[in-house]
């Protein structure tokens, strides 16, 4: 799934207004296009609607109820009181990446704006805005993508050192840093995922389209809707071990869209992965949350395809109002560019996927991190990352 | 001490003795209850004369809409925000939360290429 021809719904979290699927190049070089207050509010109240206008954010105000378009002139008491930002501000757009509360990441839920110290020692314990660790210079904000990191990447020894790690109690500190070089602070300080909501963790868009299926709740969140597909949510995850070194494989539109695997449940196609292995003298093992599921595809040349599914300006039939994934990907596949027959009925499918994502948050106070017989003596573990537990039967 | 710097320190004895003030409010921290100056440029001095105790303390940003830039009502950005934060605007052009897009650092042999979140495909 990718934003093109779907510009004007995903583009309710830019932190500019009016980015639609048929705006020029242009609209990134004016000024007068940015919305300040997405960042900068701090009354709480101000809000982008997602389909207003065709999209593209613009600002709302919730009036009686109804998220409602206003005019500037609406947000004078939000320009009034703009200030630095706070988590609110951040995990508005950061915790509803995938369209809804920790859909996506699986550590970053709108749970962190009021969080105990169990849910998180940053956040909950020692109160940091975004900003402590995400630091900001000129309005370039570090943190390192699957695909980039040039405003900067993020990692505990930005604060805590990296040579005497462990302190506290001499002999089992000693045990500890002997896995500095190998294991990431975040494998054993990150225990679970998703502690106090849940997370997506399998996504089947093949699923969409029916007005009679069954939508039980899953932890409290539904498994059905017409226009998305079925759920699997997660809840206090185990993470899945893999060895980084901060290289991605990622899956891009036209650059990296082919896949050699089967498409199956048992060879899924990759979307993104870490691409280091345990050969490479600077990875370390690193929690990741996997999320598997279907989606369009070209199974006959094996390109995944993208799928318009919001907004006409693309074409008549997004898959929101046709319902109709033949029509829907022929006219996402054009509008990204993509080679595609058009044909559904010959070349068109769901290919299964994996898709692995890292977890940096939800960081669990040091009395809860994992134990040595949560790895030493679970064999689990030693399968995932490709080695012989040196304690190990 | 010179004849200069004493004539200098006799002024500005004599005017505050005249007008009670140095500089508009009281050199002292300006106390409500004896500050004889109605106009007091200190914004945590309210009006001593005739105190409001209704009275709300007006946010920076809103004495800069009124009091600076004579605007009622928000405009929009380019003709509220951008006539002080222009910089900053200029720095947002060139980020990443504004462009969905930068040079690639972390898949290999695509080092240098402009990709991100505009092209990339997930399955969400």
């Amino acid at each position: 799934m990718a934003i093109a021809s779907n510009e004007g719904r995903c583009t309710q979290c830019h932190i500019g207004y009016n980015w639609k699927s048929d705006t020029a190049e242009s609209f990134f070089d004016d000024t007068a296009n940015i919305d300040c207050f997405i960042c900068h509010d701090t009354t709480g109240t101000y809000k982008k609607h997602a389909s207003a206008n065709g999209g593209g954010g613009p600002a709302a105000l919730m009036i009686d109820g109804e998220l409602t378009v206003v005019e500037p002139a609406a947000l004078t008491d939000i320009a009034f009181n703009v200030g630095t930002p706070s988590r609110t501000n951040c995990l508005a757009c950061h915790a509803s990446a995938g369209g809804g509360d920790n859909v996506k990441h699986g550590d970053l839920s709108t749970d962190l704006i009021a969080p105990t110290e169990d849910m998180d020692v940053h956040m909950g314990g020692l109160n940091y805005a975004c900003q402590e660790c995400h630091t900001e210079a000129g309005h370039k904000i570090a943190g390192a993508t699957m695909l980039h990191s040039n405003e900067g990447a993020v990692t505990c020894v930005d604060c805590h050192s990296a040579t005497r790690t462990h302190t506290e109690n001499g002999l089992v500190a000693s045990l500890l840093n002997l896995h500095t070089d190998r294991v990431a602070c975040q494998t054993c300080h990150i225990p679970t995922f998703s502690r106090t909501q849940a997370t997506t963790m399998e996504w089947y868009w093949d699923e969409a389209g029916d007005d009679d299926a069954a939508n039980p709740l899953q932890f409290g969140k539904g498994t059905y809707s017409k226009k998305k597909g079925r759920f699997v949510w997660g809840m206090d995850v185990t993470p899945t071990y893999l060895w980084y070194n901060g290289m991605w494989e990622h899956k891009i539109v036209n650059v990296a869209d082919t896949y050699v695997e089967a498409g199956t449940v048992a060879d899924p196609v990759v979307i993104a992965a870490p691409t280091a292995t345990i050969a490479d003298d600077d990875a370390k093992i690193y929690p990741f949350k996997k999320l598997i599921g279907r989606q369009p595809a070209d199974l006959t040349n094996k390109r995944l395809l993208v799928p318009h599914l919001f907004g006409t300006g693309p074409g008549p039939d997004p898959y929101w109002i046709s319902f109709d994934w033949g029509l829907a990907v022929a006219e996402g596949a054009a509008f990204a560019g993509q080679p595609y027959s058009g044909d559904w009925a010959a070349d068109g499918g769901f290919a299964n996927t994996v898709n692995y994502l890292a977890i940096n948050h939800e960081i669990a106070p040091k009395a809860n991190a994992l134990a040595c017989e949560d790895c030493h003596g679970n064999a689990a573990f030693w399968t995932q990352v490709g080695m012989d537990d040196p304690f190990g039967s | 001490m010179s004849t200069r710097l004493l004539l200098l320190v006799l002024a500005s004895g004599l005017a505050v003795a005249l007008t009670g003030t140095l500089g508009g409010c009281p050199a002292i921290p300006c106390d409500p209850n004896t500050c004889p100056d109605p106009n007091c440029p200190d914004p945590n001095c309210p009006d001593c004369n005739e105190p409001d105790p209704n009275a709300v303390a007006k946010t920076l940003h809103q004495r800069i809409f009124e009091d600076v830039l004579g605007k009622t009502a928000y405009e929009g950005t380019a003709d509220s925000c951008l006539i002080c934060h222009s910089d900053h605007a200029r720095d947002i052009l060139e980020s990443a939360h504004w462009k969905w897009q930068g040079p690639v650092t972390n898949i290999a042999g695509l080092e240098g290429e402009i990709h991100g979140k505009r092209d990339l495909i997930n399955n969400l």
